[in-house]
């Protein structure tokens, strides 16, 4: 009882904090800000931040965390609707929802999918958001327990599971898989400092940004392949609220999605250094497996945009949980709203929860607004945005390319960036060509360097004992699960053959 | 209104802002005494890693109190990536009549002396110095997974040597400070340890306090929520003397005579800019640094403002180079 009575006034006060009016505000500009700067493809929520930072030094900690965070989450809220209008991913978190949302707009139905996965950012956000009020602590105790052979473990099952996103060939992907994580180990080492793959250039030294890879894969490589195909505008049917509405059985279909996307984008989120990228790959790539009709997959499915998106977001909102429980920051962008704490005297950690319950309490509770704000922001926006796609194809494709542009280059201000996207667009363009699918190569890309990282270190600390990977109960448990996949994916498929034999 | 008139309106309203700045701007000039004189109306100081990082913070509040005390516009830009290198090289090309400085870290001493055929160049001829600015300590920490009797520095060196090669040392990179200073100091008192790298320093001051790790040598501010926490024990601070901020805390030099490490940050120009220009912003920088609000802010993440001569940052650079170049000699610091 004690516990839900503090909880309860924990609540109310965290309330109290966030509904104050300049607090309201500073949500509000934080969410439309992430919205606007997560639809624009490329430009993701580090350039945001950072252009607000200096601002935040100058007012109250807990209005500047309210502002800064509602990027963090408005960002991947909005970044789907490129990547289901244009095939763009607007953030590399949302690059998974090109592979169904994009075919879904070229079946006239986008108008579905923005608002389908509004519905999933809305519920999947709430889920993470339930899962740091309640388990804070809790979590970021069982995080402690995650070292590098957990973490190595997991980026194995990740790699099997996911494997299975792309249609077709399985070889084809595991190759693409493999080649991701070539273009991964480009860069410094940084075990030794060694200097991988950068041609000698120090340009390189830094690796391949993912949105670069991303959005050269994905939007520019969509684009050089449909020069040619569209002649003037594409053909529209009108937007009105009913054509936004799914059916029935889509509707049902998609209660499991929203729950599973929203576990698994909770799980990863919480894990520091994996977080919303991972967790969209994964819930998508579990939702297909589980799929007793695998091949709608890639065709416009369903619940391959409601589950990646209720996923990001879930972890977008549960990635807090190690920012502020243990002043552990999970990507770059976390990183930046520590130092926005930290530059107030305000110290992330285990602490944080009792010290500042204003602060945390008050975070907390504007997640609730700014994500009701960002639902109430998109549902009227989805015609305006629809309507993107009435824009003539030699107006828009230039602007959209400006756009991707001056993302890559916002990110770190270097002009290779921009270079990247060009050369991953040509390489993706390629591919297409090949037949050769590009989830599987962003996956081994982000994947790849983590697995390295976690192996090599895991390896450091048991000095070269490769043991430990089994001895580690968690780490065995993971490897276990990923052995029993593989198992089960193998008899499936023969069981298939077997029917496909008889039939 | 049509749109001549319109446009013609506009004018006079952008000049009558424009005559505003002028006349606050000369009466800003005016205030601010004699070194104007000698210091361009803007200047744009470049920082090396990305908006909202410690050195980026430090800077901006740097930046602010300069352009009061000079009376110029004082721009930050980031230029993230490659170890410092980008910065290093836009800040190497750029005009010397002091409107662009250039905000150094240890990654100038530690890039040269260790990979000299990947550096840019030798900062001491690349670069002509202004100014130190501040300085921090690293921290030394022990976790679980050493015995309750590793309370300092000397139960440390002796846990490692009862039980050779098992040492492990948390770094933040194979060519950072922490990571040297872990070398250095098993050099120095000739016991083996192993030094893990971490991308984030943070990440690696969790697997201290989870106990995977023994022990680490930490920015003070990625190691003090797991302190706070009970999680993980102060052992000794990097620098030669003891942080004014923690002044409980011993420096390890107290038991290994004459190590110092520390993360410093000082004020660059590129090579050739005018002696006058230099003392001018060398004495301006040290004026802010007494800002008793800037000391403030930064104490509690260890950040002193030491500031000093154009010779003592030049010092301290030239130092470090040979120190490192000489650990290198001495060392096999390429981890298999």
């Amino acid at each position: 009882m004690d516990y839900f009575a503090s909880l309860w006034g924990n609540i109310v006060l965290g309330f109290g904090t966030a509904s104050s009016l300049s607090n309201l505000m500073y949500c509000l500009i934080g969410v439309g800000m992430g919205t606007v700067v997560g639809i624009v493809p490329g430009l993701g929520s580090m350039a945001a931040i950072s252009l607000l930072l200096p601002i935040t030094f100058h007012i109250d900690p807990t209005s500047a965390l309210i502002m800064l965070a509602g990027i963090w989450y408005g960002t991947t809220f909005g970044g789907s609707t490129a990547s289901i209008l244009l095939n763009l991913p607007g953030t590399a978190s949302n690059a998974v929802t090109c592979l169904d949302g994009y075919p879904m707009t070229k079946q006239g139905r986008g108008a579905v999918a923005l608002f389908m996965t509004t519905i999933a950012s809305f519920f999947g956000g709430s889920i993470g958001i339930v899962l740091l009020m309640l388990l804070s602590p809790v979590i970021a105790g069982y995080a402690l327990n995650f070292g590098s052979t957990e973490y190595f473990a997991l980026m194995v099952m990740g790699l099997v599971v996911a494997s299975s996103v792309s249609g077709g060939s399985f070889l084809k992907g595991m190759a693409m898989v493999l080649v991701g994580i070539a273009f991964g180990t480009v860069g410094l080492d940084i075990y030794t400092g060694a200097a991988r793959f950068t041609g000698g250039s120090f340009h390189l030294a830094d690796g391949i940004k993912l949105i670069a890879l991303a959005m050269g894969l994905f939007g520019v490589a969509e684009i050089v392949s449909s020069i040619g195909l569209v002649r003037g505008r594409t053909k529209l049917p009108p937007v009105t609220m009913g054509a936004m509405l799914p059916t029935k059985d889509e509707a049902r279909a998609s209660v499991g999605p929203l729950l599973r996307g929203a576990g698994i984008g909770s799980f990863f989120g919480t894990l520091p250094g994996t977080g919303p990228s991972i967790a969209a790959f994964m819930a998508y790539a579990v939702e297909k497996a589980r799929s007793r009709t695998p091949e709608r997959f890639g065709n416009g499915a369903m619940e391959g945009i409601v589950a990646p998106e209720s996923a990001n977001n879930a972890a977008d909102q549960t990635a807090f949980i190690p920012t502020l429980s243990l002043g552990i920051p999970g990507s770059a962008t976390m990183a930046l709203m520590l130092g926005a704490l930290i530059m107030h005297g305000i110290t992330p950690g285990p602490q944080l929860i009792v010290r500042e319950p204003g602060l945390f309490w008050g975070l907390v509770m504007s997640f609730w607004i700014g994500n009701l704000l960002l639902l109430i922001l998109n549902i009227p926006l989805i015609g305006v945005f629809v309507k993107i796609l009435a824009v003539p194809y030699n107006i828009l494709v230039p602007i959209v390319l400006t756009f991707i542009c001056i993302g890559a280059y916002s990110v770190g201000q270097v002009a290779t960036d921009v270079y990247m996207v060009l050369f991953f667009g040509l390489l993706g363009y390629g591919m297409r060509l090949l037949a050769l699918p590009a989830a599987p190569l962003l996956l081994g890309f982000v994947l790849g360097p983590l697995m390295e990282e976690h192996f090599r270190r895991s390896m450091l600390i048991a000095r070269g004992d490769a043991m430990t990977f089994l001895e580690r109960p968690i780490s065995a448990t993971i490897l276990a699960v990923t052995v029993a996949y593989l198992l089960w994916m193998a008899v499936a498929a023969l069981r298939r053959r077997g029917q496909e034999a008889t039939a | 209104m049509n749109l001549k008139q319109r446009a013609a309106t506009r004018r006079t309203i952008l000049a009558g802002a424009a005559s505003v700045t002028a006349l606050s701007l000369a009466l800003t000039l005016s205030a601010a005494g004699t070194a104007q004189a000698q210091v361009p109306d803007t200047v744009t100081i470049i920082v090396p890693f990305g908006a909202g990082g410690g050195v980026d913070t430090v800077t901006r509040a740097v930046a602010d109190r300069l352009a009061q005390d000079l009376g110029v516009t004082v721009l930050v830009d980031n230029r993230p990536g490659a170890s410092t290198m980008i910065a290093q090289t836009y800040v190497m090309g750029a005009p010397t009549d002091g409107t662009v400085l250039l905000v150094g870290t240890p990654s100038l001493s530690t890039g040269f002396a260790l990979t000299p055929e990947a550096a840019v160049g030798d900062p001491r001829t690349l670069f002509d110095t202004v100014t130190p600015m501040a300085q921090q300590p690293y921290i030394l920490t022990a976790g679980p997974a050493l015995p309750e009797s590793v309370t300092d520095v000397a139960s440390l060196l002796d846990w490692a040597r009862e039980n050779p090669g098992e040492l492990d040392l948390v770094n933040s990179g194979p060519l950072t400070a922490p990571r040297l200073a872990a070398e250095l100091m098993g050099y120095m008192a000739e016991v083996p340890m192993v030094t893990i790298s971490y991308q984030a320093g943070s990440q690696g001051a969790l697997d201290v306090a989870a106990g995977r790790v023994h022990a680490g040598i930490n920015q003070i501010v990625e190691a003090l929520p797991q302190i706070e926490a009970g999680n993980l024990r102060p052992l000794a601070v990097t620098s030669l003397n003891r942080s004014p901020n923690y002044p409980d805390l011993p420096a390890v030099s107290e038991t290994l005579e004459g190590f110092d490490v520390a993360s410093w940050n000082g004020v660059f120009a590129p090579a050739g800019t005018p002696d006058e220009v230099l003392d001018a912003y060398n004495a301006a920088f040290n004026r802010v640094f007494q800002d008793e609000s800037l000391r403030e802010m930064f104490a509690p993440a260890g950040t002193e403002f030491v500031g000093g001569s154009r010779e003592d940052l030049a010092t301290r650079l030239d130092s470090e180079i040979q120190r490192w170049e000489n650990l290198a000699q001495e060392v096999d610091l390429a981890i298999e």
